[in-house]
């Protein structure tokens, strides 16, 4: 039988401090989980009285479809132009609008290339965190699908048509 | 004359050395599966991206091949994680074809494609974490399970029980990990 020898102390320390590790994390990803999940989030009421306007709301009847949109996310701003193209040819468009969110300051101008199509709900700096810290949201470029009372009828990721949930 | 100082191999070193290129097989098979899966998804460089995958995939491997070698110390058996690298490299082949038939590249039948590879070869995304963790559940990661507990078995001479306990308690740790990871970054987000 093979003596342990010193050579091998150093490598079993470091899986035993492997095991350790992935112990002590994955307590800590369950401490989080749990925390989370325990913590109260309120369903999406659009009420314009929370956010800053950064650009008004040109239509206030229908259906608006508004996308939480991070400045310095490509994927939801692609995915608000594709929606506006989508909705361009509709008789009956909903209006299309912008909560930008996890933006510490005003944004000066909001460069998102809509190629002039108009945003019919608005565009709404989220300064105080509504998005995030209200409702619980984390993924940018959801869309927020409200009835004219402002209730929420369906949230979607990116890339789906809020009121069908085929693809983009 | 001179004296040899080479020792003659034995039939634990030729095994050795054969399940060390099986291996080497098994890595350039995840190379080819994610540079196919990447250009199936049309990524602008696909040979990057499956080259990431491949250094994220060892790297994985050799976390899980640490971890394990910790679990068996932890029962009482020494293996070294040299030992154990190589053979979960290998077991990680049925997951190769898992992947590949999750892309689409395998042109099963959709039952077919969801028993093999798990509900990650329908084309929706997982709404939640629980779904998300276990997406990946199908034959081949049974599979591999099974041959993951029966190659490390053999490693530490130790019973298969043992080996498979050992492989599905560690299997659902990461299952955990991801769940929560997957909620955690999630959030609300999607819920009406």
């Amino acid at each position: 039988m093979k003596s342990r020898g010193r050579g091998a102390l150093p490598l079993e320390r470091a899986a035993t401090l492997s095991l350790a590790l992935a112990v002590a994390t994955l307590a800590a990803l369950g401490i989080a989980w749990w925390r989370d999940g325990a913590r109260p989030y309120a369903t999406p009421v659009w009420e314009t009285s929370r956010f800053v306007q950064l650009a008004p709301a040109t239509e206030t009847r229908g259906e608006r479809w508004l996308v939480a949109v991070n400045l310095r996310c490509p994927h939801c701003k692609e995915h608000l132009r594709s929606l506006a193209r989508r909705i361009a040819s509709r008789a009956h468009p909903p209006a299309l609008g912008v909560i930008v969110v996890d933006q510490p300051a005003r944004p000066a101008r909001l460069d998102l290339d809509l190629s002039g199509v108009s945003l019919a709900a608005g565009a709404w700096w989220d300064s105080a965190q509504v998005w995030r810290d209200g409702w619980g949201r984390r993924v940018y470029g959801e869309t927020f699908r409200f009835d004219a009372r402002g209730h929420l009828i369906t949230a979607t990721p990116v890339g789906t048509l809020p009121d069908s949930g085929r693809r983009l | 004359m001179t004296s040899s100082s080479i020792a003659p191999a034995t039939a634990v070193d030729t095994a050795e050395a054969r399940l060390r290129v099986t291996a080497l097989l098994v890595a350039t098979m995840w190379l080819e599966v994610l540079e196919a899966t990447a250009r199936a998804a049309h990524t602008a460089k696909p040979w990057l991206v499956a080259c990431a995958g491949l250094v994220a995939q060892l790297a994985f491997t050799a976390g899980e091949a640490a971890v394990a070698a910790a679990g068996w110390q932890a029962i009482g058996r020494r293996v070294r994680w040299s030992a154990l690298a190589p053979r979960l490299l290998v077991a990680s082949a049925a997951e190769t074809l898992a992947v590949s038939i999750a892309a689409g590249r395998a042109h099963l039948p959709r039952g077919w494609a969801l028993a093999l590879a798990g509900p990650r070869a329908a084309e929706s995304a997982p709404p939640h974490g629980l779904a998300a963790a276990f997406a990946a559940v199908g034959l081949l990661a049974i599979v591999r399970l099974l041959l993951s507990a029966w190659l490390q078995a053999r490693a530490a001479r130790a019973s298969f029980a043992s080996a498979i306990t050992l492989v599905l308690a560690l299997w659902l740790g990461s299952r955990l990990a991801v769940w929560w990871t997957f909620d955690l970054l999630q959030g609300r987000s999607f819920q009406p």
